[in-house]
């Protein structure tokens, strides 16, 4: 097998010859007076020579098909449902962040009423039993709301652990993407393991007359 | 009455029992995922309030165990969520649990949503 970007490069050509070829075979192209199309007779010609020029170019169709069958197999992996599922992910992380900052500083405004009430509490130590309990409600009372804010710790935690569900699936995806065009050297033949698959497209109508 | 309270965040436990408490409920038993809470269930549980994602064993998970359970056929269950998708809820309501309450609720929200249910319990009894 080939390298990846070789293996494109070549394809350009190859597709641009099964292209001729297709269309020499069909009963509209040119033909001579024996009626052979110009690539047959060079293709014979080439043949006679002793060049293997029909080897090259069944090497590059197969080739090509090999191409086209990954990247079908790759736009099965990296379907539309997994680009749709990334596509919240970055509004997400700033509600996130958001929503913790908004926490942060309802914490901290807490706090800041909680030691005002302390205050008030001092100031009062004269004051009747009613007063000083009513203080003291309101201190529990804002010392609850602190707690309260502390829910979105939770919420934070639950949607970082979304996003690495989320990562670690895309990441499983790209393993194998990359896996399909880069198959690992000395592994000749998981190469031909789409031997099915190549048979597939070299048996489909449009290619059988290049055959 | 006596709660069971399923979260696997120590810090959502904390809040729920204090807001519990808050709304007069004193009598709460903690559990840290739905595995560890069948354990702790029983008939003495009167009100189930539980998380839906947690490790081993999720929140639906758990209210399907309970309601296959003598003791769980008509213990009120309420989950505590931040997945308030409607095809979220339909499969919480599938798997047995009686409402729900997003994430982040005040005590008041969690009060009515109590009392609500334990309305529905009495007049279904």
């Amino acid at each position: 097998m080939k390298a990846a970007r070789d293996l494109l490069y070549d394809s350009e050509a190859s597709l641009r010859l099964v292209d001729r070829a297709i269309g020499e075979l069909s009963p509209e192209a040119p033909r001579d007076e024996a009626g052979v199309t110009p690539l047959r007779q060079h293709l014979e010609q080439s043949n006679a020579a002793g060049g293997d020029q029909v080897d090259d170019l069944l090497d590059d169709y197969a080739n090509t098909a090999a191409i086209v069958v990954r990247f079908c197999q790759s736009a099965g992996m990296l379907d539309s449902g997994v680009v749709g599922s990334l596509r919240p992910t970055p509004s997400g992380l700033r509600a996130v962040s958001a929503r913790t900052a908004a926490a942060t500083a309802a914490i901290l405004d807490g706090v800041a009423r909680a030691i005002t009430l302390v205050d008030a509490m001092d100031g009062r130590q004269g004051a009747t039993d009613e007063a000083r309990h009513a203080i003291s409600a309101s201190l529990r009372e804002e010392l609850h709301l602190l707690t309260d804010h502390l829910q979105h710790q939770d919420i934070a935690a639950k949607k970082l652990d979304d996003i690495e569900t989320l990562f670690g699936d895309l990441r499983r995806r790209v393993a194998q993407v990359v896996s399909i065009f880069s198959p690992p050297s000395g592994a000749a033949a998981a190469a031909h393991a789409d031997n099915d698959s190549l048979a597939a497209y070299a048996d489909a109508p449009s290619f059988q007359g290049v055959h | 009455m006596k709660f069971l309270v399923v979260d696997d965040s120590v810090t959502m436990r904390r809040v729920i029992v204090n807001a519990l408490q808050r709304i007069g409920y004193t009598d709460a038993i903690e559990a840290s995922d739905g595995d560890e809470a069948l354990t702790m269930f029983d008939e003495s549980v009167g009100f189930i309030i539980t998380d839906w994602n947690m490790k081993r064993v999720s929140g639906l998970e758990f209210a399907r165990a309970v309601r296959a359970t003598p003791a769980g056929q008509s213990v009120p269950i309420l989950m505590v969520t931040t997945r308030g998708a409607r095809e979220d809820i339909v499969a919480a309501m599938s798997a047995g649990v009686n409402n729900y309450v997003l994430k982040p609720f005040t005590p008041t929200l969690l009060k009515e949503k109590i009392d609500r249910l334990l309305s529905q319990n009495a007049n279904a009894a």
